[in-house]
This record gives C-alpha cells, structure tokens and sequence, in this order.
C-alpha cells in the first residue's frame, strides 16, 4: 500500500508562541485509507490540516506528505504539491461565488498540471471530467452552469466535492464538510464522496467532531489523545 | 488569471464600474488637457507662415508679434510710408505686405492693406488665403471678410458695413459717412484671419481724412495743375507694421539687422518664427499649471481605484482561501490584485479615450464658439499614447501596495478565515 501520510515527532508552534500547540509522536495513514478525525476546536486540528495541506512549513524530517518531506519543500513547492496532490473541502463557502459550478469545479486543474496530466491520461479533459464529476454526485446540467452563489447548501457542497476530486489527487482533505448539511444531505453527501474516492483509490482525510459518523470509518483518529501538546497545556 | 480577475471583478461591478468612470474621467481630462496644449499651439505656429521679417515702429518684438499677426493690443508708434517705401526697395525683399491696423467692425479688428496680402500672406504649412465667395477689394470702397466675420455679422457679399475708430466694440466716433461694401469672404482658416475685416489702404486713407480720391483732387486743385504725381500721393499717413517676403531665406538674419538700425526712424524687425516661439515660452508656466492640474486628477482616479481594492480584500478573504486551497500560490494573489488594477485602469483610459473623442465630435463646434479652442479629433498622438502608458505604469505601481497585502494575508490566513 504505502504511506500517504507520515507524522513522526512532529512539534509545531507558532511563531513567538511558549508552548507548542502539536506534539504527535506518530501518526500514519496509508494510501487510500478512509480516516476520520476528530477533535474538538482548540485541539489544534486545523493547524495540522493546514500542515499537511502544505500552508505551515513544518520543521524537517517531521512530516512527509506523498513521499515528500514537506519540511525541506519551499513554499512554492509546497503549493505545487497542494495543487497537484490534495484536494480540500471547507466546511463551508467553498466556491467563488462569481464563477459557475463547473468553472468552480475546473478551477483545480487551474494551478495543477498533474491534475491535467492524470485527465489527459485517462483521455478526458477537464470540462468534460468536471461536468462528469458533477453529475456523479446528483447535480442537474442547468445547475453546471448556475452561479454558484444560487446553488444550495447541500449543493455547493457536493460542487466543492467534485473540486477536490478533480484530477484524481492523492488525497482528499474535507475539513468539518458536512456541518452545515442536515442529516439526511450529510449520509448522502459523505456516500457519494466515498464512492467517488474508492473509485479513484484516493486517501480521505475527514474531520468532523459529529460522533455519529463514527460508523462510516473503518478507522477513527481522536486528535486529542494523539496530541500531547493538548494534555500538558489543559486549556 | 486575468478571466479570474475579470470575473472577480464583475462580482464587484458597482465598485469596479465607479473606479473605471473615475479613471475614464480624470483621463478626458488629462488627454483633453494634451490636446488643448498641442492643438494651440499648433494653431498658434500656423497663424502666419512664408512670412520672413515683420517690421514695426520701435517696440518689443512680442508686441509687434501679437498687434500685427494676432491683432491683439496697440501699437504706440507707427512706421511712415517713407521708411515703408525705403523697405521695398531692400535688395532682396521679394513682396510686401504693408498693414494699418487700429479700427474696428463691430470688435473686429479692421487691417488695412493692399490687394499683396491676399496673394503674398501664407499660414499654417504655407496655405494661401482662399475666397469662398466672390473677390478681392478692388477699390477703396471694398472691405474683405474673415470666415468668422461674415458668420458672426451675418454678412456676406454685396452687403454693407461701416467701420469705426478704436478697437472697442462701441465706438463713439463711426466712420458712416464712408461705408464698405463685402467684395468677398475668406475661408476659414483656424487664425486670426477668419476674425479680421480687410479693407485697402485707400479705403482707411478716405475713412480717417488722410487720402482724397483722384477725382475729388482734380475739383479741389483746379487752378494749381498736377502739382505731384497721383503714385506719389500715399493712401495713408502711416503704417503700424509690414510683412516682408525674401527672395532667399538666409538674408533675413542681415536684413533684421539692416533694418533695426535703420537711421531715418527707429524700427523693429523680428523674424516671425522665432517670436512665435519666444512667445509660446512666455505661456509655458499657464501650460504647465494645466498639465499638473490633470495629472493631480489622474492621481485621484488611481487612488479611489487603489482604496477600492484594498476596502475590498477584507471582504475577499474567503476568495483568497478558496485560491489557496487549490494551490494558488501568494505570487498568484499577488499577481491577481495587479491584473485587477491593470483591467481597471485599461478599462478606464479606452472608455476615456472614448468619451474624449465623443466630446470632441459631438461638442468641438459648441466648444468652438464659447471658447474659441479649435480641436480636431486627430488620431492620438504619440505624446498622448506615452501619457496613458504613465498612467498605466502609475496604476502597476500603485496597485504593488493591495497587492503585498494580499500576498501578507494570502500568507498568514492560510485556509483558515475568521469571518
């Protein structure tokens, strides 16, 4: 299988700050894993995605995303690797609101080359994989071309969805996607975005403090029994 | 990126709109300015060309520039007809204008002169004088017309007109009992031309008592024969300037300085291209007054464009960290917040250049008659094409301002915003 995402004694903290806000001693996720992580806010859970996602630098040897050691990676090159290799959810106000849901969805490939390289390979391009995309995932073709600003919700979401798949990337970070859905749209949303990440053998890492998605996962992460950093400080 | 930048921008389009107008705006005014500058003092230079020497009575040589090419204020002395007919007689002078200025029609000024002027006098690229309609004065009783004359007054061929002495628009003293008759209209010129009457020597002669008709001679001195010979007996006194023409062009130099030390009076010659440019000179500070004026305007147009931008990244933070999140590095924020300031400022100075030239079709003629600035809508100059890259230059630099903030906060947010 490999590794996708290796922690090893990874310690952040931001600059100027006493104490360190992480402190994991060892976390791995292999690829095409389906990971749920959870943490309650103030855990430092989105300081560790946006390591991950390449915005911190780490320091070296302490975080290696894609069998790269984002600590020796420069800010460009940590972009690049984003673009390429991961995409990301928000939890909410994913799109740019002045562009179309498929113009929003093709945005990926915009900074990505691999993403575009990995389309072309599979002897597509990105409009017709992104339209494709959206299908998949239950939006209508006179909703592709609606402001994104007029889609609901629910929608927005599953466009943002078809976003962070585009181009297969390597994995798939949804920070909390689903906390602005109602049930019924959050099952639904979460099988689809399953489904369209098994297909393409894509790592998941999912962030949500909802317990009840516990069963989804094969594998749970508590971020607050991993971090020790929590432990000591007891905020 | 600039499809980006352009659709971001059409999301804020009642802002974008505003700064493109301000910037449109504050360029009419910048290339308007321009054009006024260059177009005056085209029209300026053109006033009078083919012309080698003028020669006055002893003054300065910006005033016997303006009096007799411009026809704007008095000249103290006056040249006689002896000195007029000694310069005549230079070696060298090809032809010669002579004029007699100082009375009026209606606030045109009237020029006094002979029938040379319409064949010797060039303006603009050596242009002669053409009629639009019927001839030159033939006799004393005969006045010529300039284009804006005849359409101020209404008048054209056949008609009457009376002159009056001064300069002033209401004269107390009118010559009436010497009436002129239109011979014929100039065409307009875009000089002083167009708002000058031309009558004969003769005719100013018989106007202001110094001239007596050949056959009221013959009435009047019966018993004393033909004393003098009707070509000695000159139509006027005096004269206030004249053009020469040369036969070659090098001979001015020695001939201005023949004629300033000329013994029988004191007189002045200069050389009509030169003090033109003297003049100009003398304008340069009110010229430059208006050039920093609208650029100062410029530079408000650019800084509402620029407190536009940077009002609005508070608000586009969101944006920025959907950017981020598909890997848009800080350099492409970066470059987004300048192609938004160039798309502005392009925007702004096509639809300046637009209006401008609207303004000018549509409102040269209005612009014409209450201000009497002639402008063309010429193709744009290479001066105008090297002002709006100043300000689009202006606007990069400018822009380099939001656009490191952006790339800090592009930054520092990361994916994370707190709304």
């Amino acid at each position: 299988m490999g590794s996708c995402i290796t922690l090893n004694h990874l310690s952040f903290s931001w600059p100027g700050a006493q104490t360190p806000l992480l402190q994991i001693p060892k976390l791995a996720i292999d690829k095409g894993e389906r990971v749920l992580l959870r943490g309650p806010s103030g855990s430092g859970k989105s300081t560790l995605l946006s390591l991950i996602a390449g915005i911190h630098p780490p320091s070296p040897g302490q975080l290696d995303v894609m069998g790269h050691d984002l600590g020796k990676l420069g800010q460009s090159a940590r972009d690049r690797l984003r673009a390429n290799e991961i995409g990301y959810i928000f939890q909410q106000f994913n799109l740019l609101p002045y562009l179309s849901a498929l113009d929003n969805v093709m945005l990926s490939c915009q900074f990505a080359p691999a993403r575009r390289r990995r389309l072309q390979q599979q002897h597509t391009n990105r409009e017709a994989a992104a339209g494709q995309l959206l299908d998949h995932l239950g939006l209508t073709r006179a909703q592709h071309q609606q402001p994104a600003h007029q889609l609901s919700v629910g929608q927005q979401q599953r466009v943002a969805a078809a976003r962070a798949l585009l181009g297969s990337p390597a994995l798939i970070i949804a920070d909390e996607p689903t906390s602005a859905l109602d049930e019924a749209h959050r099952d639904e949303f979460v099988k689809l975005l399953f489904a369209e990440c098994q297909q393409q053998n894509t790592t998941l890492l999912f962030v949500s403090h909802d317990a009840t998605l516990d069963r989804h996962f094969p594998r749970t992460i508590e971020l607050t029994r991993l971090n020790q950093a929590v432990e000591a400080n007891d905020d | 990126m600039i499809k980006l930048a352009f659709a971001s921008l059409w999301n804020r389009r009642a802002s974008a709109w505003l700064t493109v107008l301000a910037i449109s705006i504050s360029v009419v005014l910048l290339l308007g300015v321009e054009r006024v500058r260059e177009q005056t003092k085209d029209n300026f230079a053109n006033t009078i060309s083919g012309t080698d020497l003028i020669v006055g009575p002893r003054t300065g040589s910006t005033q016997l520039l303006l009096s007799s090419v411009f026809h704007i204020g008095a000249l103290n002395n006056t040249l006689s007809w002896d000195s007029y007919t000694e310069l005549t007689q230079l070696p060298g002078v090809a032809w010669h204008i002579p004029l007699a200025l100082g009375d009026s029609v209606r606030g045109f000024p009237v020029v006094a002169t002979t029938t040379d002027f319409f064949e010797h006098f060039r303006y603009g690229d050596k242009q002669p004088l053409n009629l639009t309609s019927g001839q030159p004065f033939a006799d004393e009783t005969q006045a010529v017309l300039g284009a804006e004359v005849a359409e101020k007054l209404g008048l054209t061929s056949g008609d009457e007109l009376v002159v009056s002495h001064g300069s002033g628009g209401l004269s107390f003293k009118a010559h009436d009992a010497h009436p002129f008759v239109v011979s014929g209209v100039l065409q307009r010129t875009g000089t002083p031309t167009d708002v000058a009457v031309y009558i004969p020597l003769a005719g100013l002669g018989l106007v202001h008592g110094e001239y007596i008709r050949p056959d009221e001679h013959t009435d009047h001195d019966h018993g004393h024969g033909h004393g003098h010979d009707e070509a000695d007996e000159p139509p006027v006194y005096t004269l206030s300037a004249v053009l020469l023409g040369l036969e070659s062009k090098p001979l001015a130099l020695r001939l201005q300085r023949q004629i300033n030390t000329y013994k029988g009076e004191p007189l002045t010659a200069i050389m009509p291209g030169m003090a033109l440019q003297e003049f100009w000179k003398t304008l340069r500070l009110l010229e430059q007054a208006l050039l920093a004026i609208s650029v100062l305007v410029v530079a408000t147009g650019l800084l509402g464009m620029l407190t536009t931008l940077l009002a609005s990244l508070r608000e586009r933070r969101r944006e920025m960290a959907v950017l981020r999140s598909v890997g848009a590095g800080p350099g492409t924020i970066f470059g987004l917040l300048i192609s938004e300031a160039l798309l502005l400022t392009l925007f702004g100075i096509a639809i300046g250049v637009g209006l401008l030239y609207l303004i000018i079709v549509l409102g040269g003629n209005l612009i014409q008659d209450m201000l009497g600035i002639t402008l063309s809508a010429s193709a744009i100059t290479v001066n105008e094409w090297y002002l709006m890259a100043a300000i689009l230059i202006a606007a990069a630099l400018l822009s380099l301002f939001p656009a490191w903030r952006a790339y800090r906060n592009a930054l520092a947010d990361g994916l994370s915003v707190k709304l």
